[in-house]
């Protein structure tokens, strides 16, 4: 299974790894922040995530047929290693658990109002527990069979709720620009585009590893403009104090369509969308947790480790806290610094240790001339 | 608290059960290891799940960054 996830299927994944997380759930959070000044602060984030991630193509480019969890005690030793892998596993368990809890509350304030949270939880963690057993190549294929019609519909939703949009506004997008305001939206932009940084964790799956920071940089343009095209309808036509307001303004962008009756169904699509990104995207995370845990463990399967491990995100989203604000605090206090130090700061570690031993290796391995 | 037990049992039974009915021969360190992984997520998960109303996660890592603002920056 190994040198099977081609460039086309990681494009995929990353495409809606990010549209869908930003769309749903972090728009009220980013307009909050940064009011007309989102679109270029998401521009922003997005390219300086792409900048910053590049220590991590070069980590994964130096052994691309190892797992990282393999040579990387060789590189900065054994225990900063495995502090490094437990950082790493401690920011995708919450990665999972605060995306499972989203999903959770969404559908319980939107349509199960009234069915337990662990009875969503529990039916959703079955069918990724079964994905992620499956291994990579799988939770890869599923990305791809639903690209397509994904990206189609999140592209035409915008046009509908044309009408409703005031055009006179968007000269606010360059007028209102705040660079105190542009630093939440870098902030919390620059954290989920570097989630692709992960990737450099299981390098020995990818088919064309060469190609990969090629893929980043097409994948960062596409979802940009996916964002794009929600972020600054929500902007245009709610304004940046009703939209930050609003737990899900994408979803009410789409109740706002009035063409006809029709459109008033079909937020449903919608939630069908989010539901199979998520799914994608927790399924990515959790293979994440399980391989970094049977490369450090050193036991080379990841099945054991795969259903105790969502079985423990499932519970840690019901916990992680009370109330939805609760969460938002603890997505922009705890869940982003401990992102940004696992995506950008620790590859650029084994980026700059590796740099300075390489030579020296190289050195000892050469025959003695005497 | 009683049904995340009855759930980590399950789990650790089946990923027993299903090593032992693979065609490769599981060394017992690879059935160990997974199991006491299981065990120390089934004891954090019956630790979140007591707290749960009284200290969450969200609680602690809040009171962490206040520590470390007030040691940064002091109180004011």
């Amino acid at each position: 299974m190994l040198k099977s996830v081609t460039s086309s299927q990681i494009f995929s994944l990353f495409n809606l790894y990010i549209f869908t997380t930003v769309i749903a759930f972090l728009a009220g959070a980013l307009i909050s922040g940064s009011n007309y000044s989102t679109p270029v602060a998401t521009l922003i984030g997005s390219f300086l995530a792409l900048l910053m991630m590049y220590p991590s193509y070069r980590v994964g480019m130096s052994r691309p047929d190892q797992f990282l969890s393999d040579y990387g005690r060789e590189i900065v030793g054994s225990t900063l290693h495995t502090i490094f892998i437990i950082l790493i596993v401690i920011a995708n368990f919450a990665l999972a658990a605060v995306n499972l809890r989203n999903l959770s509350d969404f559908l319980l304030m939107e349509y199960l109002v009234g069915t337990p949270s662990w009875s969503v939880i529990l039916l959703f963690c079955i069918c990724v527990a079964y994905a992620v057993r499956s291994g990579l190549p799988t939770i890869f294929r599923v990305a791809q069979g639903i690209f397509i019609i994904t990206a189609i519909v999140f592209f035409v939703i915008p046009f509908l709720s044309a009408a409703e949009i005031e055009q006179d506004m968007l000269i606010a997008l360059i007028t209102h620009l705040n660079f105190k305001h542009l630093g939440v939206g870098t902030y919390i932009t620059t954290a989920v585009f570097g989630e692709l940084a992960f990737i450099y964790l299981v390098f020995p799956y990818l088919h064309a590893p060469g190609k990969l920071y090629k893929t980043f940089f097409t994948t960062t343009i596409s979802s940009l403009f996916l964002i794009f095209t929600h972020l600054i309808p929500i902007l245009l036509a709610f304004g940046p104090d009703l939209a930050a307001n609003l737990t899900y303004p994408d979803m009410e962008l789409i109740r706002f369509i009035r063409n006809g009756s029709f459109f008033e169904t079909l937020d449903p699509i919608l939630i069908i969308l989010w539901l199979t990104s998520l799914f994608v995207k927790i399924a990515f995370t959790i293979f994440i947790i399980v391989s970094c845990l049977s490369q450090l463990t050193k036991t080379k399967d990841h099945k054991p480790f795969t259903l105790s491990v969502t079985a423990f995100a499932a519970v840690l989203s019901l916990t992680i806290a009370r109330s939805q604000p609760e969460l938002n605090e603890y997505i922009m206090v705890g869940a982003l610094p401990i992102l940004l130090i696992t995506e950008f700061i620790i590859p650029w570690i084994y980026w700059i240790v590796g740099a300075f031993r390489s030579p020296k290796r190289a050195s000892n391995n050469q025959p003695n001339k005497t | 608290m009683f049904w995340i037990g009855i759930t980590f049992i399950l789990i650790i039974g089946f990923d027993w059960w299903k090593q032992n009915k693979s065609q490769k021969k599981v060394k017992l360190r690879n059935k160990m290891i997974p199991m006491m992984f299981s065990l120390v997520f089934f004891i954090l998960s019956l630790i979140l799940f007591a707290f749960k109303d009284k200290m969450t996660i969200a609680m602690l890592v809040k009171m962490l960054s206040i520590s470390i603002k007030t040691w940064l920056f002091g109180k004011n």
